[in-house]
């Protein structure tokens, strides 16, 4: 008796790519992160880093944004809050603050998020006092797909437990970037880490604040006043891609962007889709849907 | 037991040894003393003993959720209902008996179809009658103390030579009233004698209010590990959901109660941010709280009780499980529960707008129980904000002082000394002038404020403020009230 093989050739695409999925889970690489680099959704907006990323940040995993001082956490959660501004995922955003990082670098403060690019109704914050707490807590969220995203600060976990939050974060796809306060004392799952630090616009070349037609800004033509946010990026970590090249940038509110410093804004390509800007009541209904 | 009145030391209660010898309860201590030296004394304590009697009363929810004081030394149980659960009224007794005789306490139960008949069937009965409710003529043989009137009206009662309950009772209505001075003693005697035939029913102050959502499990054999705590919990909930999914509710509080078999009892409860039955969730929000149940020598019964039963709106979300075990919640309520039940009160929060033009108030933390309409909310509030200057988005609970040098008065800062470091200011922006709410009560002395929003020279931004005016009385100070993106 013999066996008749039909060869479905589609058929068996999707078996590999079934397979190729089941290799990825069991690797524990996140699970926007296919073998070949595509299908990544979340890009900063600037060419070189996206770049250096492989096409953009994955979905279902930790990334590290470190301030290059303590006193620079503010500006690494700024950096963290201009990435999140562009994430297309739907649903809350979960902030958790462990310790004294409320009282020493501000809470958050729902006006200036939304002027970010942030919808406050979408922020769920979470205080913590104890390091213990910070890990429960971080893993009772990493397990619920339904959040976009989450954040971080605070003492960095246990190789461990950050191996453990990696895992989690892959199987439900949630992207957690987390800020670590304090110098690291292990190493982390993370698989980016970032080192951020600010810059002055004296640092960059050319200054086109000025000439940016489209500001509705009324403090933006004054020269004097303080710019867009300025960012010194250094990627220390990148799983999967070159690490240690560095990337100054400012985040452009009215494209909700990053994009190199001094360069004049009209001369740029619009991204196609700006996410989030506008607080619809769509949003309302979805925001009904969540909380069920 | 002794007690230190004014009238010198008395005697509050006897046990059976002292009672052999003579004393009675209201002698006096010297009195007994001349009768039997060898009396052994203590102090009485009220508060212990009104304690001791409310752990038992707790105790003895587990034949019925109508449990009253009664008196100092005497427990009320409306067992309506219930017997049956516990193999009729005399094998209810029996246990109660038991129980209590375990524990060391003497016991005298009396079951009647009235309130005051097994009261009064318990003080003066032989310690575990039972009363068919067409048997209350056994009561007639009964002194009139039993009835539970103050000493006068007793008194008076047996000067008028009633000194059985059947005498009161065969006496005519009329004629008994004319024997009493005023109307008010007569009523009451009239009272109480309505009250033991169940003419007049006698209201019951339980120590809890009944819950109508009450699950009740008693374990043939008593239970001394939290694993069987747990399975325990799983059966009652099961049953919860049973019931309130008939009724189309949902509860927003579960308490569970634990008798164990020496008398004592422990209770664990949780909080839901909305009603629900849903086993496996209220389970996982139970599971971290299992350890606080004292098992001690053994549990035997367990008592779940649903609070703020509300409908249920929505359906429940489902909770998936994946195959490494571990579960994913496809809904937002679970995860905020779990973390509310863990954490100190206030530690899981949402922002929601205030309109108010001072800064720190133009937000609320709600908790995020509450958040299904701050979407709304936001995009009423962003209507409004059109033009403003920009915003922190950190913003610190409480303005901190800095010390500002400016190059001229009322101009804007060029350097700054905030938390011991010394800011050399290269940008900045501003007044934004914010007057304070002139129509809040206490909002007189504060003063106006001007905000800049400046840059160091590092690239860090901050949110600074004067707070008055160089041509005031007193100098104006300066705050860092927020930081910059």
């Amino acid at each position: 008796m013999s066996v008749q093989t039909h060869y479905n050739w589609q058929g068996s695409q999707e078996a590999i790519g079934l397979l190729r999925a089941r290799i990825a889970k069991i690797e524990g690489r996140p699970a926007g992160l296919s073998d070949d680099g595509q299908a990544k959704a979340w890009t900063c907006g600037l060419d070189g880093l996206d770049a250096a990323l492989g096409g953009g940040l994955g979905l279902g995993a930790l990334h590290e944004i470190a301030p290059a001082l303590p006193v620079d956490l503010p500006v690494a959660s700024a950096f963290a809050l201009g990435l999140l501004a562009r994430l297309k995922r739907r649903g809350p955003l979960f902030w958790c603050m462990s310790g004294m990082t409320g009282t020493e670098y501000g809470a958050p403060y729902a006006p200036g998020l939304a002027m970010l690019g942030i919808d406050p109704a979408r922020m769920i914050c979470v205080t913590v006092r104890h390091p213990k707490d910070l890990s429960f807590v971080l893993e009772e969220a990493a397990r619920h797909s339904s959040l976009a995203a989450i954040i971080a600060e605070g003492p960095l976990p246990s190789f461990t437990a950050s191996r453990r939050l990696a895992l989690l974060l892959a199987s439900s796809g949630v992207p957690m970037l987390f800020l670590p306060d304090g110098k690291a004392l292990q190493g982390s799952a993370a698989a980016t880490r970032f080192r951020v630090r600010p810059i002055t616009e004296s640092e960059t070349s050319f200054d086109s604040r000025s000439l940016d037609p489209r500001s509705l800004d009324p403090h933006s033509l004054d020269p004097r006043s303080p710019g867009p946010p300025a960012f010194h990026v250094t990627l220390a970590r990148n799983r999967g891609g070159r690490p240690g090249l560095s990337f100054e940038m400012v985040f452009d509110h009215a494209s909700i962007s990053f994009r190199p410093p001094g360069l004049a804004p009209f001369s740029r390509a619009q991204p196609d889709s700006v996410p989030n800007r506008q607080f619809s009541v769509e949003s309302a209904e979805q925001r009904r849907a969540w909380a069920s | 037991m002794v007690a230190h009145e004014p009238r010198g030391i008395r005697i509050t209660a006897v046990n059976a040894a002292a009672g052999k010898v003579g004393a009675f309860v209201g002698q006096a201590l010297n009195d007994a003393r001349a009768a039997c030296p060898g009396l052994r004394t203590e102090d009485a304590d009220g508060e212990a003993d009104h304690a001791m009697l409310l752990k038992l009363a707790n105790a003895a929810m587990r034949y019925t959720p109508i449990v009253a004081l009664d008196g100092d030394a005497g427990l009320l149980l409306d067992i309506t209902g219930c017997a049956h659960l516990f193999g009729g009224e005399e094998s209810l007794m029996k246990d109660c008996q038991r129980r209590l005789a375990a524990i060391g306490f003497s016991v005298s139960l009396g079951l009647a179809p009235t309130p005051l008949a097994a009261r009064a069937l318990a003080r003066f009965g032989s310690g575990a009658d039972i009363l068919e409710d067409d048997a209350l003529h056994a009561l007639d043989a009964f002194p009139v103390e039993a009835l539970g009137l103050d000493g006068t009206r007793n008194l008076l009662l047996k000067r008028l030579g009633l000194k059985r309950i059947g005498d009161l009772k065969a006496l005519p209505r009329a004629a008994l009233e004319r024997r009493f001075r005023s109307k008010q003693e007569a009523f009451s005697v009239r009272l109480v004698l309505d009250r033991l035939s169940g003419n007049v029913a006698e209201a019951i102050k339980a120590i809890h209010p009944p819950e109508p959502y009450r699950f009740a499990l008693n374990l043939a054999e008593p239970l001394i590990d939290h694993i069987g705590v747990g399975v325990a919990l799983n059966q009652l909930l099961v049953s919860g959901h049973h019931r309130l999914e008939r009724d189309g509710l949902g509860a927003r509080a579960f308490h569970l109660t634990a008798f164990r078999a020496d008398g004592g009892t422990s209770a664990i409860h949780i909080k839901l941010s909305e009603p629900a039955r849903d086993v496996a969730r209220i389970a996982r929000l139970f599971a971290p709280h299992l350890p606080e149940i004292d098992c001690g020598h053994g549990v035997d019964a367990f008592v779940l009780a649903a609070r703020f039963v509300e409908p249920v709106t929505h359906m429940q979300s489902s909770i998936v499980s994946c195959e490494d075990g571990t579960h994913f919640c496809d809904g937002l309520a679970p995860l905020i529960d779990t973390l509310t039940n863990r954490l100190p009160a206030g530690s899981v929060f949402a922002l929601g707008p205030r309109h108010s033009h001072v800064p720190e108030r133009a937000q609320q933390r709600v908790s995020s129980a509450a958040s299904v309409n701050l979407a709304e909310d936001w995009a009423v509030w962003a209507e409004t904000q059109k033009g403003v200057a920009p915003r922190p988005f950190r913003l610190f609970e409480r303005a901190e002082p800095a010390e500002v040098m400016a190059s001229v008065p009322d101009g804007p800062p060029v350097r700054f000394v905030w938390r011991r470091v010394t800011h050399k200011i290269i940008r900045a922006t501003g007044p934004e002038r914010i007057a304070p709410e002139w129509w809040r009560a206490g909002s007189e002395g504060i003063a106006v404020r001007d905000y800049y929003a400046v840059e160091n020279e590092h690239g860090r931004r901050f949110w600074l403020y004067r707070a008055g005016a160089y041509d005031c009385l007193e100098p104006p100070r300066w705050f860092v009230h927020g930081v910059f993106a």
